[in-house]
């Protein structure tokens, strides 16, 4: 028995080939280049004490504020520019009011989870301890990778930190 | 695009100020009664009369009900502050502030408020209103369904009563949105959000507490007592009348052409005038300590660099007066022959001519009308041709009424002598 079959039908079963192949092809190059996180997971920097993120939270858990511009500064050092604007504008003010408790010395940090959370845009909730004297403190912050390194975002608030605290 | 649509949005409802509503304590919108408590502070159009109230200048104040950075304690939360002429205190959040008060409506006073004056176009008077406006376009819907709510509403109301917790709605966005939050305060003066008004004995029901240098029922006494009660003087009514033909008004008994006379009355009543008090603030430009760097521009009295400032130092009674025009609601013209011209036709004449009598002594008419004249004054004419006159003597001429009264003032009663005409008789006279 002979199958007959027209060349319009072999044209299409060819186009359809080529469309499955060009798909393959480019979910691949998406993966690629597009989710670096889960592929290059072990590229990323770690979040260790040299990250300007850590450095700026040291610096924020360190407040002078017989110089506040000078500590506002080295704070915003290690913060992205949006998180620096907001922690002039609404953190830093409250913080000097407050009598900025630990004057002159200089706090200690530790990264206890490095994903926390994920937003899966480069930013990610970090979960330290920082030690200010002989208080010790839960801290969670926002982070960001920007070129090969961690700049804090943001210091969160406690009540929005319970999210990742209470079970 | 979502962000573009929200940033309209918010322009929209942040940047109009018109038209303005305000909610008073009961929690009923209403049209803005620009002769109220608010009229002091904002005009018709919505505008805030700054030049009018006292700044009380921006208050950082602790606030456990502002979120916590770990380890030092709470945001302070953030007003402007301005108090009116009648000592009540208009209080200003910012932004970031708002939505917090908003949250805890109880604990932040934010409830506790006389009275409440938005922006309108859609920003809903009460705290779940708010902060949904407030929170716009940053508020993940997809995380307030993971949280198990299908109702945004739902879901506000519970933010306030703290059963949920709204940074979890926000996700990521948290950032951005009190960046947007501290960016929409007080860059423009005209740009508002919420006002709250607090009378002056709601001092502690302010958020934080009565702003420094309020002042205060509590701290003062207002030097002479009470104002005076208010004083209504009412309009004096005055009335004239008398005749304009003829010259001489000859009994009509005696007069072929029965002519009579053609009279008129006229009746004014003056505006009432209401004299009242009321307790204002005096305010005064008193030279202040710098408390920071800045120019000064004053020495205090301790030799310090000083700026002038605007400053309550007292109470006073200021008179005000207004002017309520009072019209007639009913009035009558009246020609009475007078009581000696009764007596001299009943005794002295009636020798003369016996058997005389009182022809029709008295007359009475009505049906004028009247109208306000630009003093204010109500005036009343009356006018009547040929009344036939028929006994001899002077006829007094009156007008008897009432007011309509004003609201200070009741309805008044009238008879009032307006004037005089006399009627003649021809008496032959035979000289010897």
């Amino acid at each position: 028995m002979e199958i007959q079959l027209s060349r319009k039908f072999l044209r299409n079963v060819m186009i359809l080939v080529v469309i499955l192949i060009a798909g393959i092809l480019a979910y691949s190059a998406y993966l690629t280049f597009f989710t670096p996180r889960e592929s290059q997971e072990n590229e990323l920097p770690p979040a260790s004490m040299d990250s300007p993120a850590l450095q700026a939270l040291v610096a924020f858990y360190s407040p002078n504020p017989d110089q506040p511009e000078q500590w506002m500064e080295n704070v915003c050092q290690g913060m992205t520019t949006d998180g620096c604007e907001l922690f002039r504008s609404l953190y830093a003010p409250s913080i000097l009011a407050e009598g900025a408790q630990g004057q002159g010395a200089k706090a200690t940090v530790t990264v206890q989870n490095a994903n926390v959370d994920d937003f899966g845009d480069g930013r990610r909730i970090w979960q330290t301890k920082i030690e200010m004297g002989k208080e010790t403190i839960e801290v969670f912050i926002e982070v960001e990778l920007l070129d090969t390194q961690w700049y804090l975002r943001r210091v969160l608030f406690q009540e929005e930190a319970t999210q990742y605290t209470v079970p | 695009m979502r962000k573009v649509i929200f940033i309209l949005l918010i322009l929209f409802l942040v940047a109009s100020t018109i038209p303005v509503y305000a909610q008073d304590g009961s929690g009923n919108d209403f049209d803005v009664d620009t002769g109220g408590a608010w009229g002091e502070v904002v005009d018709a159009n919505g505008n805030i009369l700054y030049n009018e109230l006292v700044d009380l200048g921006v208050v950082n104040q602790d606030a456990d009900w502002m979120p916590t950075i770990p380890g030092y304690g709470q945001i302070q939360a953030e007003y402007h502050m301005y108090q009116t002429s009648s000592g009540n205190i208009v209080v200003m959040p910012t932004a970031t502030t708002l939505l917090f008060m908003a949250i805890n409506p109880f604990e932040s006073g934010f409830d506790g408020a006389a009275s409440q004056l938005g922006n309108g176009m859609g920003v809903v008077l009460e705290a779940p209103g708010l902060i949904k406006a407030l929170l716009g376009g940053y508020l993940e819907t997809d995380s307030i369904k993971n949280m198990g709510y299908s109702d945004q509403d739902v879901f506000f109301q519970d933010v306030i009563n703290g059963k949920t917790n709204i940074f979890t709605a926000l996700g990521k966005n948290v950032l951005n949105f009190l960046q947007y939050l501290i960016a929409s305060s007080w860059e423009d003066k005209n740009i508002y959000t919420m006002l709250l008004l607090y009378t002056p004995d709601m001092c502690n029901k302010i958020p934080g507490g009565c702003p420094e240098g309020a002042f205060l029922p509590e701290n003062i006494t207002p030097p002479d007592g009470p104002c005076p009660s208010g004083k209504a003087t009412p309009g004096k009514i005055t009335a004239t009348a008398g005749k304009t033909a003829p010259n001489n008004v000859l009994v009509v008994g005696q007069d072929p052409e029965k002519r009579g006379a053609d009279l008129w009355w006229e009746l004014r009543v003056a505006p009432t005038i209401y004299t009242y008090w009321k307790q204002e603030l005096i305010v005064e430009n008193v030279c202040v300590e710098l408390t920071g760097t800045g120019l000064s521009d004053c020495t205090t009295s301790n030799n310090k660099k000083g700026l002038i400032t605007p400053t309550v130092t007292g109470w006073k009674c200021e008179q005000y007066t207004q002017i309520f025009q009072e019209k007639l609601n009913w009035g009558l013209g009246i020609a009475s022959l007078s009581q000696t011209s009764r007596d001299w036709i009943l005794t002295t004449l009636s020798i003369r001519y016996p058997r005389a009598f009182l022809h029709n002594p008295y007359f009475s008419f009505s049906g004028a009308a009247g109208g306000f004249l630009g003093d204010g004054s109500y005036r009343w004419r009356l006018t009547r041709d040929k009344v036939q006159l028929a006994d001899p003597g002077y006829f007094n001429l009156m007008v008897n009424g009432s007011t309509s009264g004003t609201p200070v003032t009741a309805p008044r009663g009238f008879s009032l002598n307006a004037g005089q005409v006399p009627v003649w008789l021809k008496e032959v006279v035979i000289i010897k």
